[in-house]
């Protein structure tokens, strides 16, 4: 058999991990757009569409049972996903190590839950699905910048212009909008632009939190753990509280939650999510969390496409100048050479010493 | 006795082979065993979180060769992994070192 070279066979390894970590962030992008779907179209069933939504109480009060739900039904698959893998011993030991390991799947999970999905929930209840999904694009910046401050990933010029035409598409969505709230002209959607900001910088932070824990641990496991926190803190904590100190109707609203239309388009959300999530994870070690997030971005574009194929309405105008500048910017910064990528981290060997490793080494 | 997870088991066996470094299929080999696990989706599971530590610039490698008795398949490359500083310390961070 004709066998390869070394260095072939090398430069192949390094050409197949990077793909690999692209292939990832590539299928989060199209699950995570898919996502939009069965979660806009959840707000059309009973009881969703019977709340009169008077008050900004109720419309926070639907986005808080909604991501209840999804979270116990992303955890579901994600259950079935790693039971597939015989990963479920991996998740005990994992999850046991919770002073060293699991915490940042817990601090992960509160940008990740109770803001970021939270947040899209809500943008989509009160402005719409396509606002929300290209919101929260500019999620990249805060995760890329956090990765290089943190534990020094490396961000090339390459992906500095990427960050920088990402941000000019998220002031091209946003601005029009805001403007029209500040003088009034606006129809009091300030909550949704709310939410679409929470789920921006709560994905943002939530990669790179995730890329901390993932060090040690691996990212089917991983990604589980951090969906185990978000349903504890919803069915213990935030769900309990609303109970116990508002007047709101948590428990009938969670009842009739409970009919099938709503469970199977929460069914939909789960499994698209799960995978997404964990697909997103995946891609983290592989190519760096700030391409990850990058690539990953590309969902609004999907979302767009699966959301107008579903409801025949085509977003503003400014909402698409701004995806088509979210698309050009995660371009520029997937174009980057296999040699910068190979080790996505600006780490010293221990061939070279340089200072880099003693601050990376401050977390 | 409660067993670490197989990352964390990783970095240690790593760990303990600092000077000389080891090769990724003694890896395999001293996890499979540990954790009662055989076949190519194991050898192959390993290889992956061995791949994202290597990405994440947490090992290096320190020799490397042909596949020639194709243990994790014929043509590709075998590496011998150490830790690095930036690894070491997430060692100390986690209490795995």
């Amino acid at each position: 058999m004709n066998q390869p070279s070394l260095s072939q066979a090398r430069s192949r390894f390094t050409s197949s991990s990077i793909r690999w970590g692209f292939m990832w962030a590539m299928w989060a992008a199209v699950l995570w757009g898919a996502w939009y779907v069965p979660g806009s179209a959840v707000w059309f069933e009973a009881p969703y569409i019977n709340l009169s939504f008077d008050t900004n109480a109720q419309f926070l009060l639907a986005a808080a049972v909604l991501t209840t739900f999804n979270a116990i039904a992303v955890l579901f698959f994600l259950f079935v996903w790693n039971g597939v893998l015989g990963k479920l011993g991996e998740y005990v030991r994992t999850i046991r190590q919770m002073r060293y390991i699991s915490k940042w799947f817990f601090i992960g999970a509160i940008f990740g839950g109770p803001m970021a999905i939270f947040g899209s929930y809500l943008a989509i209840g009160y402005i719409g699905g396509a606002f929300a999904a290209i919101s929260a694009l500019m999620y990249p910046i805060i995760g890329a910048t956090l990765a290089r401050l943190w534990y020094q990933e490396k961000i090339t010029k390459r992906a500095a212009v990427g960050i920088f035409i990402i941000l000019a598409g998220g002031v091209t969505v946003y601005a029009p909008g805001i403007i029209a709230e500040i003088t009034g002209t606006g129809d009091a959607g300030w909550l949704g632009y709310l939410g679409g900001a929470m789920a921006a910088i709560g994905w943002g932070v939530e990669g790179a939190i995730a890329g901390r824990g993932l060090d040690v641990a691996d990212p089917d496991v991983g990604i589980t753990v951090r969906f185990t926190a978000e349903v504890l803190y919803w069915v213990l904590l935030i769900l309990p509280a609303i109970y116990l100190f508002t007047d709101q109707p948590v428990v009938e609203l969670v009842i009739a939650t409970f009919n099938w239309a709503v469970i199977g388009w929460l069914m939909l959300a789960g499994v698209s999510f799960a995978f997404c999530y964990v697909s997103w994870y995946k891609s983290f070690p592989l190519i760096g969390v700030g391409r990850g997030q990058a690539i990953a971005a590309l969902y609004g574009l999907f979302a767009v496409i699966f959301l107008a194929a579903f409801t025949l309405e085509f977003p503003d105008w400014n909402f698409l100048a701004g995806l088509a500048l979210f698309v050009i910017g995660g371009f520029v910064m997937f174009t980057e050479s296999d040699e910068v990528l190979e080790v996505v981290r600006a780490v010293s060997s221990d061939t070279k010493t340089s200072t880099a490793t003693a601050s990376a080494a401050n977390s | 006795m409660n067993k670490l997870h197989m990352k964390g088991r990783i970095l240690q066996l790593i760990h303990d082979r600092q000077h000389g470094g080891i090769w990724d299929w003694q890896i395999t080999d001293a996890v499979m065993s540990e954790y009662g696990l055989s076949g190519a989706y194991w050898r192959g599971n390993t290889r992956v979180t061995l791949t994202d530590l290597f990405s994440s610039g947490i090992i290096e490698s320190v020799e490397e060769e042909l596949d020639h008795q194709a243990y994790f398949g014929a043509g590709r490359v075998l590496f011998k992994f150490r830790l690095n500083d930036f690894g070491r310390q997430r060692m100390r961070d986690t209490a795995l070192a």
